[in-house]
C-alpha cells in the first residue's frame, strides 16, 4: 500500500526542479491501493484470509498502515529507510520483491497504479520476479473452492471485459471501484492498536544502497515542471454570469458548436 | 538482426530494430496502433533502424496485411489459437521467445491495459528499462527524451532512461497523430513461432464479457455534457443532465460516479470507457486524470469548468472557466435556453 499526496490542492515545485514543496501537501492513502485493501478484506470474511500490509514509505506513511490495520488487516510491515526514497516503480518492486521471498503468501494484491508517479508496473513487476502468474485490472475476483486458481473480471478497456483463471500464488492488480470502500470502525480502530507493526530498514532487505531508491531506479528524474498553461484553453474570466455568457457566446459565434 | 552498436551513457539507444505492438479487438486494429506505428517511424528513421509491427491473435491475417500498408519494414506475426485472447502469459510468453531472437533496441507498446500488463512483464523478465505513460518519446542526439506525467498529470516529468539492450516504453492514447505512410517496397510478413503448449500457462482466459452499451450510444452524440468527482453529490448530476437538455446533447460522466452508482457503466467516458469524439465536450467538475482524458481529448471544441485552476483537463480544454460549477453550470443552462429561443 503506498501513501501519495493528494493532487486536488495546489502544487509546488521545489528547486532543484525534481520534486515537490512538502510543506503544503496533504497525504493519503493511493486509491488503488485502498481498493486492493478491500479486495483483500473481502477474502478475510469470506475464505478466513490472514492479511499483511507492505508499505515503503517514510515515517508518515504509518498513517496510511494504521487505517488498513483499523479496517481489519491482520499486521503490517513497513520499509522504511532513506535509502529507499525517490525510487521509480524498479527500484520499489525490488525492496518489495525481497522482503515477500521471505514471507508465505498466495495472493499478492496491489493497486493498479499509484496516482503520484503513475507508472502502473510494480504489481507485474513483482510477480515476474517472484515467479509468479499475474492478471491486471482486475474488477471481480472469486476464490476457487480448493483455493488452487482465482477466477478474475479484468477490463480490456472500451467497456471489454475478459474474464480469466489465474494459478495461485499469483499476483492481482486491482482497479477502482471493485467494492465499496469499507470504513474503520471505533472497533477496529481500537484492535489496531494490538496489530504488529514490523519496521525493516535497508539492511533487513538484503540489498546494498546501490540497488534501491534513487540509485537502484532505472528511470533517472530530470526535471519536473507544469505543463504550459492555456496552450489552446482560453480561460475565460469575470464574474460567473459575465463568464457563462461569454462561454456561450464562444461556443456561438467563435466556436460555431451550438 | 544482431548487428548492435552496445549503448554509451545514460539513454543512448542501441541501433537495432524499433518494435511496435499492434493491438486489435473485436475484429478491429486499435487506433492506438497507428499512433505507435506513426512515433516508431520517426524513432526508427532518426536511429537509422527497422521499423517492426508486431501482431499477436488469432486468424489475423486481415489485420496483417492492414499492418503492411502502413509503412513498416516488416510484420511480426504471431497467430495461433493460444493467443485468440489476451492471455498474459501466453502473450509474455510469445513475446519473450521473439525477443531472445531478435533483440530489438526499443519496444514501443500503447499504455493501454494491455500494454501496461505486457511491458512490465517483459521488462520485469529481462530487467529491462521502461518508461511507461509517455507524453512524448523523441530522439535527440542518439539519446531518449522522455516526457511523462505525474501527480495525477497536474506536473509533466522529463525522464531518462538507464541503457538496456531492450528499451521498452508505453505510450499515451491519442497524444500522437497517427500519419499515413505508403508502403515500404520491401516490406516482409515474418511468422513469430509459439514454442509453449496450453499446460505451460498459468492464466486461462474463460471468455469475453461487454459492459452494456445503454441506450444512448454516446460515441454517435454530437455534443456531451459530462460531470465528475466535482457535483460531489448524487443530487447535483441532475445539473448535468439539465445542461445536456438544454444543448441538445447526451450525458456521461468519469469513472468516480459509476464506482459510487450514480450512473452505470454504459456512460463512463475514458480508458475503462467509451472514447468519445464529439463537437462540443463540456467537462463539469472533473480533474482531467489520463484515464478520463484519453477518452475525450479528440472532441473538436473542450469545454472545461473546474474550481482548480491547476486541474490537468485544462490542458486539454478549448475554453475554461476556473469556477464553482454550481454557479456557472445553471448560468449555463440560462444562456442555453435563451439562445433555443
Amino acid at each position: 500500500m503506498k501513501q501519495v499526496p493528494k493532487t486536488d490542492v495546489d502544487l509546488e515545485i521545489d528547486s532543484p526542479k525534481d520534486r515537490l514543496k512538502e510543506n503544503n501537501l496533504v497525504f493519503d492513502v493511493n486509491e488503488f491501493d485502498d481498493y486492493a485493501l478491500e479486495a483483500a478484506l473481502q477474502l478475510k470474511e469470506q475464505h478466513g484470509a490472514d492479511v499483511t500490509l507492505l508499505t515503503m514509505g517514510p515515517n508518515r506513511a504509518r498513517e496510511t498502515m494504521h487505517v488498513g490495520l483499523a479496517k481489519g488487516a491482520d499486521r503490517a510491515i513497513h520499509l522504511d529507510d532513506s535509502a529507499f526514497e525517490e525510487a521509480d516503480a524498479y527500484a520499489t518492486s525490488n525492496v518489495l520483491t525481497h522482503i515477500l521471498k521471505k514471507l508465505h503468501y498466495d495472493l499478492i494484491l496491489t493497486g493498479v497504479e499509484a496516482t503520484d508517479d503513475i507508472y502502473g508496473q510494480v504489481g507485474v513487476t513483482i510477480a515476474e520476479k517472484l515467479g509468479l502468474a499475474h492478471a491486471t485490472v482486475v474488477t471481480k475476483l472469486d476464490l476457487e473452492e480448493g483455493g488452487k486458481r482465482i477466477r478474475v473480471r479484468r477490463e480490456l478497456g472500451g467497456g471489454l471485459l475478459e474474464v480469466m483463471d489465474v494459478s495461485l500464488p499469483a499476483v492481482l492488480t486491482i482497479q477502482l471501484g471493485i467494492y465499496k470502500l469499507r470504513y474503520a470502525s471505533m472497533r477496529g480502530i481500537a484492535k489496531a492498536r494490538q496489530k504488529e507493526i514490523k519496521t525493516l530498514k535497508l539492511a533487513d532487505v538484503g540489498l546494498s544502497p546501490e540497488q534501491v531508491g534513487k540509485s537502484g531506479s532505472k528511470v533517472k528524474l530530470r526535471e519536473i515542471y507544469f505543463p504550459p498553461k492555456g496552450k489552446g484553453a482560453e480561460i475565460i474570466a469575470g464574474k460567473p454570469e459575465e463568464a457563462a455568457r461569454t462561454l456561450m457566446e464562444k461556443l456561438r459565434v467563435q466556436a460555431k458548436v451550438l | 538482426m544482431d548487428g548492435k552498436i552496445a549503448s554509451t551513457g545514460e539513454g543512448a539507444l542501441t541501433t537495432g530494430e524499433v518494435w511496435v505492438l499492434a493491438e486489435a479487438r473485436k475484429g478491429v486494429l486499435e487506433d492506438v496502433t497507428f499512433e505507435l506505428i506513426t512515433k516508431g517511424r520517426e524513432i526508427s528513421d532518426a536511429t537509422k533502424s527497422r521499423l517492426v509491427a508486431v501482431l499477436l491473435g488469432n486468424q489475423v491475417e486481415a489485420h496483417a496485411k492492414t499492418l503492411a500498408n502502413c509503412g513498416v519494414d516488416e510484420v511480426l506475426v504471431g497467430d495461433s489459437s493460444l493467443l485468440k485472447f489476451f492471455n498474459p502469459d501466453a502473450y509474455s510468453q510469445a513475446l519473450l521467445n521473439a525477443l531472445a531472437n531478435r533483440k530489438p533496441s526499443i519496444f514501443l507498446l500503447g499504455h493501454t491495459y494491455v500494454g501496461m500488463d505486457i511491458a512490465p512483464s517483459l521488462a520485469a523478465r529481462l530487467d529491462a528499462s521502461l518508461a511507461s505513460n509517455c507524453l512524448d518519446i523523441l530522439v535527440e542526439s542518439d539519446q531518449l527524451q522522455i516526457v511523462r506525467p505525474m501527480y495525477n498529470g497536474k506536473v509533466h516529468a522529463k525522464v531518462s532512461l538507464e541503457p538496456s539492450e531492450t528499451t521498452f516504453l508505453t505510450l499515451q492514447k491519442g497524444v500522437v497523430k497517427p500519419k499515413d505512410a505508403p508502403r515500404r517496397e520491401n516490406c516482409e510478413f515474418s511468422d513469430l513461432k509459439i514454442s509453449f503448449a496450453e499446460s505451460d500457462l498459468r492464466t486461462n482466459v474463460i471468455g469475453l464479457e461487454e459492459v452494456d452499451a445503454g441506450e444512448v450510444d454516446l460515441t454517435k452524440a454530437d455534443i456531451i455534457v459530462t460531470g465528475g468527482r466535482g457535483l460531489g453529490e448524487q443530487e447535483n448530476f441532475k445539473l448535468i443532465k439539465d445542461l445536456a437538455e438544454a444543448l441538445g446533447g447526451a450525458y456521461g460522466c468519469s469513472r468516480p460516479l459509476v464506482d459510487m452508482d450514480w450512473l452505470p457503466s454504459a456512460f463512463q467516458i475514458g480508458l475503462s470507457g467509451k472514447t468519445v469524439k464529439p463537437k462540443l465536450y463540456v467537462a463539469c467538475g472533473i480533474s482531467g486524470a489520463s484515464q478520463h482524458i484519453v477518452g475525450m481529448k479528440e472532441a473538436a471544441v473542450i469545454v472545461a469548468i473546474n474550481k482548480d485552476a491547476n486541474a490537468p483537463i485544462f490542458d486539454v480544454a478549448h475554453y475554461g472557466i476556473v469556477g464553482d460549477l454550481f454557479e456557472i453550470v445553471p448560468l449555463m443552462i440560462d444562456e442555453a435556453k435563451k439562445l433555443k429561443k
